[in-house]
Formats: structure tokens, sequence, C-alpha cells
């Protein structure tokens, strides 16, 4: 199923994806995938290890180089820019592991996530609305930051993307390392950013029931290529996963 | 003449020096910044022993205060230089054999070559300070004392030249294949079987033996060893005829050593005084601007002699056999005897894997893991993300060690041996990256991991150079075989960094057959193969079961296993949940919850 | 400090120590006081290497080069200029930091742009640290040259002996090493650690490990000048003084540990103390190999350094 089906969506798109192939060297990683992100919404990637959903989120921040296909992103072809050009323009990357500075406070970390914005005031802002968003992360400033818990270390690395001043958040498995009593509650707070602050999120899961509540819509990944995509209402609903991994 | 002779001895003490030191840069990709340590170690140890000796109340009219030395012969003296060098090298490569590498040995070696210059300029009762030992006697050959230049350029000639046939030789043998896969993959060539801290060791000592041995004839040359003639500037000017000549290739060291050896001789004539500054400046530019622009040296490695020859023999690999015969499984050659223990009842689990357990940092990654793989079934490891299946094929193979747990292979434990052990007793493994020797031919990267080589030993190699030989052919002509076999149909002499993706797979899969090994872990065969080439790589491996081979792998898509597993071991949070064929597993509830999260 | 013209530095270590012949029962205090100043030395270069390598992993061998034009060009502006010697330090140390850095941008980048390895990038860096001496060789000759510094006043702290240039060395090594340390908390010292910790994070928060390598090579480079400068004081360059000091620099930062700061001075002071005690039992041509058996001992026991963590 191609993603022009979704043009009855009313939310804006805000990125999309066309026909992307990539690899690493010789290995090639993606054949043919396409897809798009609405303003607010959160798109979920599900498929089988090794299917190639990081490789997806890396291509979309510009880390892996395109062999063929186009990412726009609001509008403007940003395929070729570099990194830094897509964290300037409002898209954040979050590793699956190492999302984190280790070594470095709470506040380093954060103030790193913040790296390219020159202004201290815009800076004192951003830090005042994650620590309003995640108050344990202003309680735990001065704390190294490979000391706190799996699910505070989650949250910084989603802190240190809002840092940035992201609007697209392209998460890495999230739930990775978490309680699983915690991981409705980080789902939860994903969500809550996309309805207040009009925030859009590529998200990336292996826990397939965690994830498609909050799943807008949902894409499946085999072997480097879409299987199908449908609404999170209608992967909710599906009872038989095993054909699509 | 006898001018030109003396630039020609120059000239073949460098490429004595850089023919020994490729083996140790160019084949195994280790820096040493020690090379004219080992010579002066050879140069002092020969003029030491060849110095006359001290008669009490007659002074021997040696220049620099040594009392004297052993009045040998040069040739028995010579002898022991090359003793001396290589074992001295071979333990300074001590902490290199287990885990320093690169830029750790750079310094390690950068900081003997140090303190070797430093003893040789300030023991001056053993080496006669600054100015050196000297009078050291000339060489002498059938009783005739070489004095003349013209006369020990046709020593040394004979000596390069034998220099340049060992390091040729050893190069392109089987020893030489493990020293370059140790240049790619350490790892690799353990878990294919083979040893690498002898190799390791060897090398070292080889590489300084020859040193010595050019130390020992300049001595005796120059009727002098001096600190000067021996310290890091000739280090890296050797490392310098190396990579500009370019690694791992003799014919290439050859012509960089005539290049940078005759600078010096020119600038003479040309700067005078400052022609020793002005070769280090001409030699210094030349190895950044090589390794800016052309890393691969003047003559790349893939043009080295066996390439030459290769072209004028027309490859026996690829011809020697007809065409015409079936890749079948039966064809598929098994170099090795195929197990310890006796015949084993197809019933019987081939390997036993009980309580295993793991824990990393408190955490238990793997806990009490109990199952059989039974002979000629493919059974899949399956689970979700961090269930712990590679770290379970990592306990296995004991690429990791196990807290509590044991191994055993038709009943015999092999949880003690190490992952080159394991691999000989007939269990070998994949990688997930692969970890092929890139810049190594396919044929040679199967080769590498045929078991029983004598060539893999220098000393056998010398002994018995034409069975050597022979056991060589028909090593190739056995991986050629394989590839055949698993349908790699590009040219076996291609490099695997020039093969697509897909027939590096194929590769890794003959390299790992190639083992001899019963029992084969895969770690996820089909990931990263084009959609089109997965249809092929499926049937190779259950080709394998076929013949009987124990399979078991690890497969992220359950598509993939239900095409190819004939059982499979669910696994998660570090624990067995259930076995059965993947069908029952698909169908059972709880399992489903897991698998795509509660 | 002992002065001493170092015959040829390239072959034998020149320590501040004294003779055998001014062994004395308080040669321990003389020692000691030597091991601080030593190891002070060593601290700072041991910080100049680990703050480029920590970060870049360049194995910077080429550093040797810089060390040596620092002191040429520092050495050139005050005596052959006539300059005053205020401005010729500060020359020597503009072009140690335009040198380090041109050499990332001009050979190291595009290196690593064309896949380069870390041997290659190695190698490259010693056909520069041959090429330069060489070079600097051919312009001011093979000779040593003194820096016109003027005489230091001695004290003397119970039996042993020190100079003014001893306390500068001391005083100035630690307050580079703590001003290095500071700028941890500034927003390029912060983006170095990152880069170092995690290149990919830092590559998705924005960091460019582009321009943070200049940043450490400029850094590292000026430590290193003050490092050449400090040298100069007490004895006369040759074109091959720069070996040593970088050697000695490397051999901190890997027995420090490499990714940790504070692993090089540590690493350094303990090294320049235990070299120049070992003189209480050994002749100082054994210092060399002391220095040797540690890093040889230490390779084999605790490859990771003293504050290293256990490589994978």
């Amino acid at each position: 199923m191609e993603p022009e089906e979704r043009t009855s969506t009313t939310a804006r798109d805000r990125l999309v994806a066309s026909n992307l192939v990539c690899g690493y060297g010789k290995r090639s990683v993606l054949h043919d995938v396409s897809l798009s992100v609405g303003v607010g919404e959160v798109v979920t990637i599900l498929g089988h290890n090794g299917a190639g959903k990081t490789t997806v989120l890396k291509a979309l921040f510009g880390l892996v180089d395109l062999d063929a296909g186009t990412v726009t992103h609001e509008g403007r072809d940003i395929s070729r820019s570099s990194t830094s050009a897509r964290v300037l323009g409002g898209i954040s990357y979050t590793p699956a592991t190492g999302s984190i500075f280790r070594d470095l406070t709470v506040r380093q970390n954060l103030e790193l996530g913040a790296f390219t914005v020159r202004d201290p005031a815009v800076r004192a802002e951003r830090l005042g609305q994650v620590h309003g968003l995640f108050p344990i992360l202003g309680d735990r400033g001065n704390q190294v930051a490979g000391r706190l818990s799996g699910g505070q270390q989650r949250l910084l690395s989603i802190g240190l993307a809002l840092m940035s001043g992201s609007e697209l958040l392209l998460l890495d498995e999230p739930s990775l390392g978490i309680a699983p009593s915690l991981v409705q509650e980080l789902f939860a707070t994903i969500r809550e950013l996309t309805r207040t602050a009009g925030i859009s999120v590529v998200l990336v899961e292996q826990n397939v029931r965690a994830a498609l509540p909050i799943a807008d819509h949902v894409y499946y990944l085999r072997t480097g290529e879409i299987l199908l995509s449908e609404t999170g209402a209608e992967a909710a609903a599906r009872d038989d996963w095993w054909e699509l991994f | 003449m006898e001018y030109y002779a003396d630039i020609a001895i120059q000239i073949m003490f460098l490429m004595m020096l850089a023919l020994s030191l490729n083996l140790l840069i160019g084949y195994t990709g280790e820096t040493s910044m020690a090379q004219a340590a080992f010579y002066g170690v050879g140069a002092y140890t020969a003029g030491l022993l060849t110095l006359p000796v001290a008669v009490a109340g007659l002074e021997v009219a040696t220049s620099s205060g040594v009392a004297g030395g052993q009045g040998w012969g040069f040739w028995p003296a010579a002898g022991v230089a090359v003793l001396v060098s290589f074992a001295v090298a071979s333990a300074i490569s001590l902490p290199a054999l287990s885990r320093v590498r690169g830029e750790y040995l750079i310094l390690l070696t950068l900081a003997f070559q140090l303190v070797v210059t430093q003893l040789m300029g300030s023991l001056t009762s053993v080496t006669g300070g600054a100015f050196g030992l000297t009078p050291i006697p000339p060489m002498t050959l059938f009783g005739e004392m070489l004095v003349r230049p013209s006369q020990v350029a046709a020593v040394v000639g004979l000596l390069t030249v034998l220099t340049l046939l060992i390091c040729w030789g050893l190069g392109e043998s089987p020893f030489g294949r493990i020293l370059k896969g140790i240049r790619e993959h350490e790892s690799a060539v353990r878990a294919v079987g083979k040893n690498t801290v002898v190799p390791k060791a060897v090398v070292f000592g080889i590489a300084a033996a020859i040193a010595g041995l050019a130390g020992a004839l300049n001595a005796s040359y120059y009727q002098v060893a001096a600190p000067q003639s021996f310290n890091l500037d000739v280090s890296i000017l050797a490392i310098g005829v190396v990579i500009l000549g370019g690694v791992a290739n003799p014919l290439g060291t050859v012509v960089a050593a005539v290049l940078l050896g005759s600078l010096k001789p020119v600038l003479d004539s040309l700067v005078g005084d400052d022609a020793i500054a002005w070769r280090g400046v001409i030699y210094g530019l030349a190895l950044v601007l090589v390794m800016r622009y052309r890393p691969q040296g003047l003559i790349p490695e893939h043009r080295g002699p066996r390439d030459l020859v290769n072209r004028f023999r027309r490859r026996p690999e690829t011809v020697e056999r007809p065409s015409t015969q079936a890749p079948a499984a039966a064809k598929a050659p098994s170099p090795a005897p195929t197990s310890t223990s006796g015949p084993v009842q197809e019933t019987a689990a081939v390997l036993t894997i009980a309580g295993m357990t793991k824990s990393f940092g408190g955490v238990k990654a793997v806990k009490d893991v109990t199952f059989d793989l039974t002979r000629g079934q493919i059974t899949a490891l399956v689970g979700p993300n961090g269930a712990g299946k590679t770290t379970l094929f990592n306990l296995i193979t004991n690429t990791i060690r196990a807290d509590e747990g044991t191994v055993s292979l038709n009943g015999v434990p092999v949880d003690g041996l190490s992952i080159t052990g394991v691999a000989r007793r007939g269990m070998a493994r994949s990688f997930q990256d692969g970890r092929l020797f890139e810049r190594l031919s396919a044929i040679d990267n199967v080769a590498m991991a045929i078991p029983g080589q004598e060539g893999e030993n220098p000393a056998l190699l010398a002994l018995r150079p034409f069975r050597s030989r022979t056991r060589e052919r028909a090593t190739r002509q056995d991986a050629a075989d394989l590839l055949r076999f698993v349908g790699m149909n590009q040219d076996p002499h291609t490099l695997v960094s020039d093969l697509s993706y897909g027939d590096q797979k194929l590769v890794a899969i003959a390299r790992l057959i190639a083992t001899g090994a019963d029992v084969l872990l895969l770690d996820e065969p089909t990931s990263g193969v084009d959609p089109s080439a997965v249809e092929h790589v499926i049937d190779v491996i259950k080709g394998l079961r076929d013949e009987g081979k124990t399979i078991c792998l690890v497969e992220h898509s359950v598509h993939m296993v239900e095409r190819l597993a004939d059982r499979a071991v669910f696994l998660d949070q570090g624990q067995v949940l259930a076995q059965g064929s993947i069908h029952e597993l698909m169908a059972r509830r709880e399992l489903t919850e897991i698998y795509f999260g509660a | 400090m002992a002065t001493r013209p170092p015959a040829s530095p390239r072959d034998e270590l020149t320590l501040p120590l004294l003779t055998a012949s001014d062994v004395s029962p308080s040669l321990f205090l003389q020692l000691l006081v030597s091991g601080i100043v030593l190891g002070s030395t060593y601290a700072l270069l041991g910080t100049s290497v680990s703050t480029i390598y920590s970060t870049t992993k360049v194995f910077h061998f080429a550093h040797a080069f810089v060390y040596t034009a620092a002191a040429y060009v520092a050495l050139a502006t005050a005596s052959s200029l006539g300059l005053p010697l205020a401005v010729a330090i500060a020359a020597g140390l503009l072009v140690a930091v335009v040198l380090g850095v041109g050499i990332e941008l001009v050979v190291y980048r595009p290196m690593r742009r064309s896949g380069a390895d870390s041997l290659g990038i190695f190698l490259a860096s010693l056909g520069l640290s041959i090429a330069g001496p060489n070079l600097i060789q051919i312009m001011f000759g093979p000779d040593g040259r003194g820096f016109p510094a003027g005489d230091p006043r001695l004290f003397t702290l119970g039996t042993a002996t020190f100079t003014t240039w001893d306390v500068l060395t001391v005083v100035v090594s630690w307050a580079l090493i703590g001003g290095v340390l500071a700028m941890r908390r500034s927003r390029w010292g912060l983006a170095s650690i990152a880069v170092s910790a995690n290149r990919e994070l830092a590559s998705a928060v924005g960091i460019s490990p582009q321009r943070v390598h200049v940043y450490v090579f400029g850094v590292g480079s000026f430590l290193v000048g003050v490092a050449a400068v400090l040298f100069l004081l007490n004895q006369s360059a040759t074109p091959n003084i720069g070996l040593q000091p970088v050697l000695l620099g490397f051999i901190a930062t890997f027995l420090g540990g490499v990714g940790s700061q504070k692993g090089a001075p540590f690493a350094g002071l303990v090294l320049g103390m235990v070299v120049s005690l070992s003189g209480l039992w050994l002749a100082q041509t054994f210092q060399t190999a002391v220095i040797f058996g540690l890093l040889f001992v230490f390779l084999i026991v605790r490859p990771q350094g003293l504050f290293g963590k256990i490589a994978a």
C-alpha cells in the first residue's frame, strides 16, 4: 500500500519520504520505502529485527546516504542536507542505545541538546519547558546521567531532542531497557507531547502492544520493504501479527 | 665500481630491513617502530662475538675501550645474532600476543627502540659508547677475508635474494594467509579454528631475525657498530620503504628500497652535508602524499607475486576440474575427519547445552538454558529483541565465558575450550557482521578455514617445501570446490571486498563449511541479502542439513524461520520458554503476547 | 636543574637530574623535587596529547614537529629578529596552534573523508614528523641553539636546589592543566567530550565533529607549544627535540587511560616521579629503560591504563 492512500488525512504532511533506497557499503538495506508523517502524528514502524527499521530513521536523519529516493521536510527537499542542517530544521534522532551522554550530568546533557541554539535566552526557555514536562530532570540536574534509572534516561533522551527545538522526533525503540510497567507511561508521555505541542513522532518499536495504542499510522517493514501500512486503529484490532514479521 | 658496490650494499641492507618489516606491517597489520633496534642488536651481537679475545697484559687494539670480544668467526657470530634478535623480538611481542594492538604496539616498539639506542650509546663498557664497537673484523668466506665492497656486495646480494624468497614464500604460504587474516579480523581467524598467538610471535621473531642478519653484515662490512646506524630514523626509513612500495607486496618493497636507498648518494652530490636532512624531507613528504593519494603504495597488494604467476598459469583452480560436475552436496569436500568420537547414533543429540547461565553486571542475561541440537536438523533460536539469542551463541562457542553450565559436543564437554578449540572439535560459528577477510580473495577466505595445513607452520614450510606446496594446491582446490558448492559463481580470485553482498554471504558460509565442523552456528545468515538471492542461501543451508550437518541459527524474521527451520527454541529474557516446530510456537497465545509485548 | 646541552636528544632522554657524582644522603629530597618538576612537564605533555587523542583518536605523531616548530619560531623571533621575549613566546605559541590545526585541516581531514584508517593517518603523521624537523635542520642547522632567557635564580629547600624556571614550569603546567579541565564545562569543551564519548549522538544533537577536531587540535597544540617554550628556558634546541616529549605525552595518555581527562596529567606526574626516584638505585642511563619497563608491564597487566575503562 502506498502512502498516497493517506492524502485524506487532515493533518498537513510534515515529512514525506519517497522510494528510499540505501544501505551500508555493499549491503543494501532499504529497497523501496515510502512513508509520510503529519503534524502532531505518531507514525510507528514495526518489523522483525534486521528488517531495516533503524535504517529508515537514519536515512530520514541523514546518517545514511541515500542511493535513491527523496526526503521532503515541510515541503523542502532535504535528501542531501547534512545532519546538523536537519537538526536546525527541527528534526531530531534518538538512537536505541547510547541515546544520552552517560558520563555527563543531566544538565550538561540538556545543554548539549541545545548545542545549535545560539541564543542563551532561548536555551533557558527551552530548559524551563523541558523541566516543566519532566520535573525529574530538573531535580536530578547535577546527577551523572549514567546513574539515572532506565526510564529516567529515556526521558532525558527525549529531553535532549526537545532542547534542540525539534518538532519531529525520530525515536528508536524508546521502550528498550525500561521496566515493562513504565513503558505504557512513557508512551502516554510521548502521545501527550504530540497533542499539546504539535510535535510529530516516528517511532520504531519491538514492543508492538505498547506502541499501537498511541499510533496514528503503522508501517510494517520486512527485509527492507514496506509490507503493509494501516491506521493505528486497524492495527490495534489485528490479532495475528506473525505473518507480518 | 667499488663506489657503486657500496651504494648497492646500502640499498640491500635497507631492502632486507623493509622486506622483513613488511611481514609485520603489510601482512600482519602491526606496525613496529623498532626494526632498527633489532638491526642494532644483530650488529652488536656479531661485533662482540667477532672482536678479538682480550689477552691479559696484552691490550687488544680496540679504539672504543671495550675489553675485547670472543674472537669468533663471522658466520657463527651472524647465526647467533639472528637467534638473539629472534628471541628478543618474540619477548617484546609478549603484550602484543594477547590483546595489545595498533597504537599501543607502536608506542611499545617506539619506546623499545629508544631504550636500545640509548643503551648502545651509554653502556660504554659493553658497546663502546657513541663511537661504537670497532674494529670489527671483516667477514670471511672460504678462508678469504672480504674487504672490497664488490666482494661483500656479492655475499649481501645473495642473502638479500634469499630474504626476498623467504619473505615472498612466507607471505604467499598458508602461514602468510593466517597473518593476513589476523590483519583483517583476528577473531574470525580464531573462530575458524586457527591459533593466532604463535603466528604473531613467530612473525615478530622472523622480522627481527632478518634485521639481525642485516645488522651482522653491516657491522662486519663497515667494521664498526655505532648507535647512529640503528636509531629511530632508520626504523622510520624502513617503514617508509614498506609503505611507499605497497604493503604486503615484496616487489613494491624492492622497488621502493632502490628508490629511497639511492636518494642519499644522489643528494650527496647535490646538497652535500644536508643530504640526510633532505632525504628526510623527501621521504617524509612522500609518505604523507602516498597515504593521502595512494594508500595502497606504488605496487598494490593484489598485484603481488601470486597474481603475476596466476596470469601466466591461467588459474589452475578453476580450470583443472571440468565444470560439468554437479555442485551437489555429496561433492562438498570434507577436508577434516569429521569429529572426535566414533559413530554417533542418528537420534542422539550432537550438541547438549545444560544449565547455561550468564550475568552482566548483576543482570542475568541468560538463565539456566538447556536444550539439545539433533543431527540433520535446523534449529532456530527465536524470541523478542534482547532475549539473549546472540549471547547464547557467544556462550556456546566460549566467545564469552559462561558463569555456569556445560556444553557437550558428541558427549565430550567443550565448555573449557577457547573458540579455536571449539572449532577444532567440530563446532563453528558465523558472525552477524560477516567478518570476512575483505582484502583477500574469496578462495583465500575459504582456504584459511581448512584444517590441518602444514604450510601454516613456517618450520614445516622450510623443511618440506615441496610437500607444503602440493598440500596447498589441494587446499586451494578444496576451497574452490566449496565456493562452487555454495554457488558463488564469481571468479574465486576476486577480492571479497569486490564481491556483492550476497556473494560475500556465500563466501562466509563456504568458509564455515571449510572448517569441517559438524555443528554450524549461523548468526542471521539471510539478513541483508537481496530478496532474490535469499532463496539460494536457503537452499544451501538446507543442503547442508541434508548432508548431515547439525545447524543452529539466529534469525529474526519469523517468516524466514518458518521456511528454514525444522524446530525452534523460543527464548525470552534469557530463558527457554518453549521448544517445538515454529507453527506450534506461533499458535501459542502466551508466546505471541511475549513476542509482541504485553 | 642541571643544564647540559643535549648531544642528541633523539637518542636519549635528557632528564633534569643530578649526575651520579652529586650523590649525597639528601639525594632523595633532590630527586623528589626534580621528580615534581619533571612530572609537571610530563603531565602537561600528557594533557596535550590526550586532549587531541581522546577526541580524535589520531595518533598525532606530528605533534613532535609542532613542538619543534614552536621552539624554533620562538628562538628565531628572539635571537634573530631581536624582539622581546614575550613577543617571541607569543609567536611560538601562535605557530604551534596554526601548524597543529593546519595539519588537521590539510592532511587528516581529507584523509578521513577518503576513508583512511587510523594506521594510515598515523603513517602520514609519521611522514610529517620526519619531514618537518629535517626541514628545520636544513634552515637552522643541526646544532643546539639556546634561548636568551637569562639566568634563573637558585633556591634551596633543605638540601635540594631548584631554579626560578623550575618553579615557573610547575606553576604554568598545572595552571594550564587546571584551565583545560575547567574548559571541559565550556560549550566547546562539552562538545569535545560529547564527540569522544558518543560520536553518533553528538552529530545527532548538531555538533559538528569536524569543528570539534579543530578545537581540540588548537588546544592540544597550544599546550605543546607552552611545553616547548618551557623546555627552552633550561635547554638548547636541536631539530630533534620534539620526539621525546611527544612520546612521553603518549605514554602518559595511555598509562592514564584513554578517554580519562584526569588520567594523563596524573600518570604524567607519577611517571616523572618514578623516573626521577629510580635514580636512587639506577644510573641515569637506565631511565629510558624504566619508562619502557613501566609501559611494558602496564600493557600486559592493565592495558586500559590507570583510569581507563575496560575496552570491549
